[in-house]
């Protein structure tokens, strides 16, 4: 009878495990993808509420200093923690570029690229 | 002699080898498809929160403010708050614009309010035509409006629509200054049964600008 030599077996179970670590890799992509996801959403929202405030008439001018908030985003009972940052330009003597930047954090970031997102407005002086 | 088969060591281990990779192969795709239901679930989440920050925005930026009026409500520690105000039921309608003034003779209501059911509620969106000018907040609001089950039409309530069914966990109305900030926290069911159960949540914290008034 002839059976595998050493160094055919070899091969099929390095084939194999070559297959197996695409596969892995491929759902650990696949998570990642929707962890950040879920938390860009957040992310938007958050930029968009803090740029309203920060907009509103009655809102102090200059805004005031940055904070942070902790958000159910994923898991049920853990939160991820969102940072947030005003930063304000003047593009002319009417008007200035509002900017919030959002970044966040919630003890993983590994496949998901930049956990910061962004929104702005122009904003005419009073 | 020619030797025929395997010996017991060699199909020892071939059995061995085997039942590793399956051991290996079967949690990988159990983690897989854990993990794909997780990323099912918050792609849910997420495009129930987007419709509904959609039809919360689209009548709130719309609505005069002096016509907002915001209820709080606490069931199990979790806000199920609720918020009525004044809308136009067409836009495009001449008539009902003001022929000297050109400003919006608000003729209808929209209510959003979440049940108190224990421990999801859903979110329910009613409109609200009355029949007679809506310059000013409800007056019967909320009246028996925030019914737990999902109402019927009546000639009063002429459209009802079920915004998140037994998903919300917190709907949170904040009235400012000039704006109304809104937090809504979205559930979905667990993946999987036993220890390992999860349940995935999304929190949204929006806040929308109260442009309008009603002169």
């Amino acid at each position: 009878l002839k059976g595998f030599t050493l160094l055919e077996v070899v091969l099929a179970c390095g084939l194999l495990g070559c297959v197996m670590l695409g596969l892995i890799a491929l759902f650990l992509q696949l998570h990642a993808g929707s962890v950040k996801s879920a938390n860009l959403t957040a992310g938007h929202y958050f930029a968009v509420e803090r740029l309203q405030e920060t907009l509103a008439p009655s809102a102090p001018w200059p805004p005031a200093g940055s904070r942070e908030s902790g958000i159910y985003t994923l898991d049920a009972e853990k939160q991820t923690t969102f940072y947030h940052q005003v930063s304000v330009t003047a593009l002319n003597p009417q008007s200035d570029y509002v900017q919030v930047r959002v970044w966040w954090w919630n003890g993983q970031r590994s496949g998901q690229g930049i956990l910061s997102t962004s929104t702005g407005r122009v904003r005419f002086r009073p | 002699l020619k030797r025929l088969g395997f010996s017991l060591l060699e199909t020892l281990v071939g059995m061995a080898l085997l039942s590793t990779l399956l051991a290996v192969t079967f949690g990988l795709f159990q983690w897989g498809s854990r993990h794909s239901a997780l990323a099912a679930m918050r792609q849910g989440l997420q495009s129930d929160a987007h419709r509904i920050f959609a039809s919360v925005d689209g009548a709130l930026f719309a609505a005069p403010r002096e016509t907002l009026d915001v209820l709080q409500r606490s069931a199990g520690g979790r806000r199920r708050d609720a918020l009525c105000a004044a809308a136009l039921s067409d836009w495009a309608d001449a008539a009902l614009y003001d022929p000297v003034t050109g400003l919006p003779l608000w003729d209808r209501y929209v209510v959003f309010y979440a049940t108190q059911a224990d421990p999801l509620g859903s979110l329910l969106r009613l409109q609200l035509d009355p029949g007679t000018p809506c310059a000013q907040p409800y007056p019967a609001f909320p009246g028996t409006l925030l019914s737990e089950a999902v109402p019927s039409a009546t000639p009063l309530i002429s459209r009802v629509q079920l915004l998140a069914s037994e998903r919300v966990a917190d709907f949170r109305l904040e009235r400012g200054a000039d704006t109304l900030r809104v937090s809504l926290r979205l559930q979905s069911g667990s993946v999987a049964p036993g220890p390992s159960r999860r349940t995935e949540s999304l929190e949204i914290r929006h806040s929308v600008a109260l442009q309008n008034e009603l002169r």
